[in-house]
């Protein structure tokens, strides 16, 4: 998998930052280059892929993810982290700053990226800590980190409780032009809560975590980036009340941005009635008003990005009574999938999702528009709405089995992943 | 002398009990008159059957409980089964072993049956999915305590009859609690009216879309109510934030016999024990002639024996 073929990609739909979906094109790919662009284009000695009835696309780009490298490599390595990225369509994932030892060193962060580097199967993009050790005391060291490669900083899926240290933060990053990354959470009023709270907790006697403890927070994270000037991106955000109020702190002109699990586009807390672990996640389930405010928020602008929410873990801390469960599901290989349930459900327009894919993280990460132009770097993706697999023992790249999805058939598949002219994933390939 | 489920009774399939959320009025009406026949074995000098002959019901109690324990052991072995008990605190297993892998090893011993209580809500259900034995659950969590609601409502249809379009008012922390669930269910199946009362606190969101009615007090809950069945409170709470103290929660929330004049001339009170008198009730009310508190304690191990029966039965363990 590790050349760099001329390829001539036939008769895919190419779709276009700020411009969406045009029409049915051929790209031509020279040297890990795009050279050509049109219609009707004819092989010159490159391998032939026929890419009829599917979508051509710069890669998707994924906001959270987490690795169990350096630290807990049975659950995911960053080998197979990368693999599993790729084969979802992914050519970049930011990942958290949770390991172990934490990402809160420069040390780490160039351990991450050199690491991924060598593999070359996707840009594994480092979050470093916004505090030391993450105890949301003290500042961890950005400057250095940020050297190092890393993205954006904060505390993974650990709240900030302290207000100051947040606003410590949001003003020191300025200094990097790098963002913040928090995960909305009010941790004194959401203690002990293991679901959304409201008529499912009620019924399954699980305790629950109200709504309101993500939008406090996340009402206060805006006001802090409003204060401070500083770029504020929240991980994930889960209520409707949330998504109107990132809505109302746009049109103010705050510099915020959010994003939302491909989960949370689906699913919502009815979906734990079996107390299936796999459906614990850092920000729950909620219910359907919330998941359409979500739809809503992303048709609209409000929400910039969906996230795959990757979090492997093994089955020693998943096949546990569901309060002792770890939260998290692994998500990068069927996050396109997920989506592309939205699509053909008629939920959210393709171009949306790809934006929100593809465009919105490149943004926020101040990464280049990823346009099919010749002159650029082939890092592409071919999506294949129709592809049928399942994800399983055989088609997942990642150590971890922890999805809800595991052994269910999908619709909607990456058939090719490039990265700067690399094949790093061929559905049809050997493996 | 063996109790044959007359012809009118519909067949008990029950693989497992896990809640009573999922069983049919028909289903629950079946087990509670297959509890009504083995109430009448409990009233004989022999009060043995050989039905489960042969068969090991497994306690399995990772959550401390002296009376149900003893109901489930005693209906276990009134039907000849053989019986056999692990306890273990919660915190002993989270240290060593997961539930999973103690479940694996007791299942490794061949029990048929193995009645589960935890304190995790889901517990049972996920027992059930991992192992290969008919789970009876005896308590999950806040999730539900299908005996209790079954003991319940055996003890008030033998009070009052046809529940349907009768009012019974549970009263007390809803919010944690896994009998007030499994009543809830139950009762409704049955056709009754339930209103449940407590300190707000106590009233979990979203509890009305059960098929129930909530109040924020006890009295328009015990207005006209044909039964009142009382929660324990938790006292080792009283750190908790759900109510100032036990003094203040008796005054408000407490049933007393001037309070319980409000309900049905003769209204049943019902207290699924262990009781905090002077709390949740008063010791005159406890003791009081409405009380079938005890009743409800001798009807468990009748329920926990008709329970045993249809699990065995519809594992083809062939009672005789």
């Amino acid at each position: 998998m590790s050349h760099t073929p001329d390829l001539l990609i036939v008769g895919g739909q190419i779709y276009q930052p700020g411009i969406g979906l045009g029409p049915v094109s051929d790209l031509r790919v020279r040297g890990g280059k795009i050279v050509e662009l049109g219609s009707g284009l004819a092989p010159a000695g490159e391998q032939v892929v026929d890419a009829s009835g599917c979508l051509v696309c710069g890669g998707l780009v994924d906001l959270r993810a987490t690795s169990g490298e350096p630290g807990n490599e049975p659950d995911e390595d960053l080998c197979s982290l990368s693999e599993t990225a790729a084969a979802g369509g992914f050519v970049a994932v930011v990942v958290g700053p949770e390991t172990l030892p934490a990402n809160d060193d420069h040390a780490v962060t160039e351990l991450v990226v050199r690491r991924t580097r060598e593999y070359g199967i996707c840009e594994v993009l480092p979050m470093g800590a916004l505090s030391e050790r993450l105890r949301g005391e003290s500042l961890a060291p950005m400057g250095e980190m940020a050297e190092a490669g890393a993205v954006m900083f904060g505390d993974g899926d650990r709240p900030v409780g302290n207000s100051r240290l947040l606003r410590r933060a949001m003003e020191y990053a300025r200094s990097f032009d790098r963002p913040i990354c928090t995960q909305p959470l009010d941790a004194v009023l959401a203690a002990g809560g293991v679901m959304h709270e409201g008529v499912w907790s009620t019924r399954l006697g699980l305790a629950g975590s109200a709504a309101a403890a993500e939008h406090i927070a996340v009402a206060r994270d805006i006001a802090i980036a409003q204060l401070t000037g500083g770029r504020l991106h929240l991980a994930r955000i889960s209520s409707r009340r949330s998504v109107e109020l990132v809505r109302q702190a746009k049109q103010a002109g705050v510099a915020v941005t959010c994003a939302v699990t491909q989960w949370h586009l689906r699913l919502t807390a009815a979906a734990l009635a079996q107390y299936d672990s796999n459906l614990k996640l850092v920000a729950p389930l909620r219910d359907e008003e919330d998941r359409r405010a979500l739809l809503a928020g992303l048709r609209d602008g409000t929400i910039d990005a969906i996230c795959s929410d990757h979090m492997p873990v093994g089955t020693a801390d998943k096949q546990v009574e569901f309060d002792e469960a770890k939260p998290g599901a692994i998500g990068l290989q069927t996050a396109w999938s997920l989506v592309q349930q939205c699509v053909d459900a008629g939920e959210l327009p393709v171009a949306v999702a790809l934006a929100a894919l593809v465009d919105a993280p490149r943004a926020i990460l101040r990464l280049p528009a990823a346009d099919l132009v010749p002159g650029r770097s082939a890092t592409l993706v071919i999506l294949d709405p129709a592809a049928t697999w399942t994800l399983d023992q055989r088609s997942s790249r990642s150590k971890s089995q922890n999805s809800v999805l595991w052994g269910t058939q999908l619709r909607g598949q990456a058939r090719l992943t490039l990265l700067r002219g690399r094949i790093t994933w061929h559905a049809d390939g050997p493996r | 002398m063996l109790p044959q489920p007359s012809a009118t009774v519909p067949p008990l399939q029950l693989r497992h009990l896990l809640a009573l959320e999922t069983l049919s009025a028909e289903q629950i009406t079946a087990l509670l008159d297959l509890a009504a026949e083995m109430k009448s074995v409990n009233q004989r000098t022999v009060k043995k059957l050989p039905t489960l002959r042969g068969i090991t019901v497994l306690s399995f109690f990772v959550e401390s409980s002296t009376r149900t324990r003893m109901s489930f052991e005693l209906a276990a072995k009134r039907l000849s089964a053989d019986t056999m008990t692990f306890t273990a605190s919660s915190s002993s297993l989270s240290k060593g072993e997961t539930l999973l892998d103690t479940a694996l090893n007791l299942q490794a011993m061949g029990p048929d049956i193995v009645v589960l209580r935890h304190n995790r809500s889901g517990a049972a259900q996920f027992l059930a999915e991992c192992i290969g034995c008919s789970i009876v659950n005896a308590g999950d969590g806040a999730h539900e305590h299908p005996t209790q609601g079954l003991l319940d409502a055996f003890t008030l249809r033998d009070k009052l009859g046809d529940l349907r379009g009768r009012k019974i008012a549970i009263i007390g922390d809803i919010a944690h609690s896994r009998v007030a669930r499994s009543n809830l269910w139950c009762l409704t199946k049955l056709g009754a009216e339930v209103h449940l009362a407590g300190p707000a606190t106590m009233i979990p969101p979203g509890i009305e879309e059960l098929g129930c009615v909530a109040h924020r007090r006890v009295e328009p809950a015990l207005e006209g109510a044909d039964a009142v069945m009382m929660l324990r409170i938790q006292r080792e709470r009283q750190g908790n934030d759900l109510f100032p103290n036990a003094h203040e929660y008796h005054r408000f929330f407490g049933l007393d016999a001037e309070r319980l004049q409000l309900a049905q001339p003769g209204a049943w009170v019902l207290h699924p024990g262990p009781m905090n008198r002077g709390v949740e009730i008063s010791a005159d009310v406890a003791d009081g002639p409405q009380s079938v508190i005890l009743e409800q304690v001798e009807n468990g191990v009748a329920v926990r024996m008709a329970v045993l029966y249809a699990v065995a039965a519809t594992r083809g363990l062939n009672p005789a």
